[in-house]
């Protein structure tokens, strides 16, 4: 049975919700879904839910999948017509773009070898094919631009209430999956500059060879004068989509805070507050209250408890105005390396100072013999030990010669 | 000529910054008394040993190193970072709304969505009076004012908490983290 058009397009009219929530099911529709949709979107209430789904079949917007009885799917021209009307609002990558122009590579290539053979057949699809493509490409472009339009006040409204690392994350997506490969693509000289600029060269050469052919001429023309469109659009398109989402990238990017506390809080989801506690070090907030320091050192703590009681003695008192206090014995440099001098060498210097400086302190004695030895600049030890008592004390070293001080 | 280090409120001054207490132009003539010979008191407080920071947003504190109180340090980043990310989701200008708001302790999202419950338990707070000893906490310290047992408003101190956000963006900003909510 053909297609009666009218009815055709009014049912759709009247049922383009319902159509699209067709398209969109992922997988066959079964009658129950088909029926479920129809009940949702159902605009005319005279209109049964069988009757719409009769209407369905029977005008060709769903045809059931072959082998199955129960399960349906839409069929080619409303899935050609939702495509079309979704395309002017649905984000387009770079990779779509790309495929878009190496079609119209392939074509104008073609395009090339049936000008060469005068086809005039083929030149003509050729050339239609090539405008549907730039059209598509067009389209495309001006789609991805209400497309990030919509996303970006979407984003701002923020019905969903979403943080602004949420949101900072979905804008940057966009931004580099739609917009930074797109400006790749439009710089010039680089691939769609190449590619279009190519297919103008064409299409000039073209028009001249067929200037007295005044249709081929005419169709040559229409299809060259979409291309500066096609550049313009773009680059249009490209520069109003940067301009929509650069402020509100900009204000996410400088909400420091915002985006960092929801990393944060993440972490504390993920990993408990204690994951945290590194971050929180820097603060380094001190108790509201001071306390006593508490001893570390036990030992130390131990002996303070022992002394804790303890009562020191008066201090002895100095007797300042008394002329017999003893004053400490300090040698005399000078005189000592004067008197050394005198008599060097000096076979065995520990007992040579031990008698000069007899009755004196063994730390006295010892002070002026170390003074002789650092001073000395020809000395030898004796192999043998030698036994020297001073005082309580009883030395054991090497006797010491000097020959000559320093 | 005088002594330089005699300083009005010195000993007071000494005996609040090193309890933590931070100081802003709230706190009045102390505020003041510091922001009018900060070099004298910075030189002062450094020969005892401890440094007075002065912060952007101008209020006053001690860097204290290794005097972290982590109990109280805990609960109080959870729940001023629980208050950020509620406002960050539903205010257009965080900052303001952060700093011009008076905060009705009955009203607060602590308590009131699952997933923020369960990051208030992880520091014991389970009820509104918990989250008012916050409030009591964050005053002592001179990140907020109360009004009673009911409400509150951040002080500029509180900026060493946002501080802190913005630096762990910072750091983290290379991580290419996949972000989802759950409110």
């Amino acid at each position: 049975m053909a297609l009666e058009y009218k009815s055709w397009w009014r049912f759709g009219l009247d049922n383009y919700l319902l159509m699209f929530d067709l398209y969109h099911h992922r997988d066959d529709l079964s009658e129950g879904e088909i029926y479920s949709y129809i009940r949702k979107n159902r605009a005319d209430d005279s209109k049964t839910a069988r009757y719409i789904f009769g209407q369905l079949t029977k005008l060709k917007f769903i045809q059931q999948v072959p082998g199955s009885s129960s399960y349906y799917e839409v069929m080619h021209l409303p899935r050609l017509i939702v495509e079309f009307l979704e395309r002017e609002y649905r984000f387009t990558s770079a990779k779509e773009i790309k495929l878009y122009l190496d079609e119209i590579d392939s074509l104008r290539q073609d395009l090339e070898v049936a000008f060469r053979n005068g086809n005039e057949v083929r030149i003509e699809s050729y050339l239609i094919d090539i405008a549907n493509n730039i059209e598509k490409l067009r389209q495309s472009s001006s789609g991805n631009r209400i497309a990030i339009t919509n996303k970006v006040s979407e984003v701002k409204i923020n019905e969903g209430h979403e943080s602004t690392a949420v949101r900072y994350e979905r804008l940057l997506d966009i931004m580099e999956r739609f917009i930074t490969p797109i400006q790749e693509m439009i710089k010039v000289d680089d691939s769609l500059d190449r590619s279009l600029q190519q297919l103008e060269n064409l299409l000039q050469y073209a028009k001249k060879e067929y200037v007295f052919d005044r249709g081929q001429r005419d169709k040559i023309k229409r299809v060259a004068l979409h291309i500066p469109r096609l550049r313009y659009d773009l680059v249009l398109a490209f520069q109003e989509s940067l301009e929509e989402i650069t402020p509100l990238l900009d204000k996410f990017q400088n909400n420091r805070f915002g985006r960092g506390v929801t990393k944060i809080l993440r972490i504390v989801d993920k990993e408990g507050v204690k994951a945290i506690e590194d971050i929180l070090e820097t603060l380094s907030l001190p108790t509201t209250r001071i306390k006593s320091e508490r001893m570390d050192d036990h030992k130390v703590s131990e002996f303070l408890q022992q002394v804790k009681n303890y009562t020191p003695k008066p201090p002895p008192k100095v007797q300042h105005h008394q002329e017999d206090i003893s004053k400490p014995f300090v040698f005399n440099q000078d005189q000592l390396i004067f008197e050394f001098n005198s008599v060097l060498p000096v076979g065995d210097t520990l007992s040579w100072v031990c008698e000069q400086y007899e009755g004196k302190e063994i730390s006295t004695l010892l002070e002026i013999y170390k003074f002789l030895f650092d001073n000395s600049k020809e000395h030898f030890f004796s192999n043998s030990r030698k036994k020297y008592k001073i005082a309580n004390y009883i030395v054991s070293t090497h006797p010491l010669t000097i020959k000559e001080l320093s | 000529m005088g002594n330089k280090y005699e300083l009005p409120y010195l000993s007071e001054l000494f005996h609040l910054l090193q309890t933590g207490k931070h100081l802003c132009h709230d706190d009045g003539e102390k505020y003041w008394a510091l922001e009018n010979d900060k070099d004298n008191y910075k030189n002062c407080f450094a020969a005892l040993g401890y440094e007075l920071v002065e912060h952007v947003k101008g209020f006053f504190y001690f860097k204290q190193e290794g005097k972290a109180n982590t109990e109280n340090t805990k609960k109080m980043a959870l729940f001023i970072f629980v208050l950020i990310e509620h406002l960050d989701k539903r205010e257009n200008d965080l900052e303001a709304a952060l700093m011009e708001t008076r905060f009705s302790f009955e009203n607060l999202p602590h308590l009131k969505s699952e997933r923020y419950r369960e990051l208030m338990d992880e520091v014991n707070i389970k009820d509104e009076s918990g989250l008012v000893a916050v409030g009591n906490t964050m005053q002592t310290y001179g990140f907020a004012t109360l009004f009673g047992k009911s409400s509150f408003e951040f002080k500029p101190p509180i900026y060493r908490f946002f501080d802190l956000c913005a630096s762990f963006t910072n750091t983290q900003e290379v991580d290419g983290e996949v972000l989802n909510e759950r409110d």
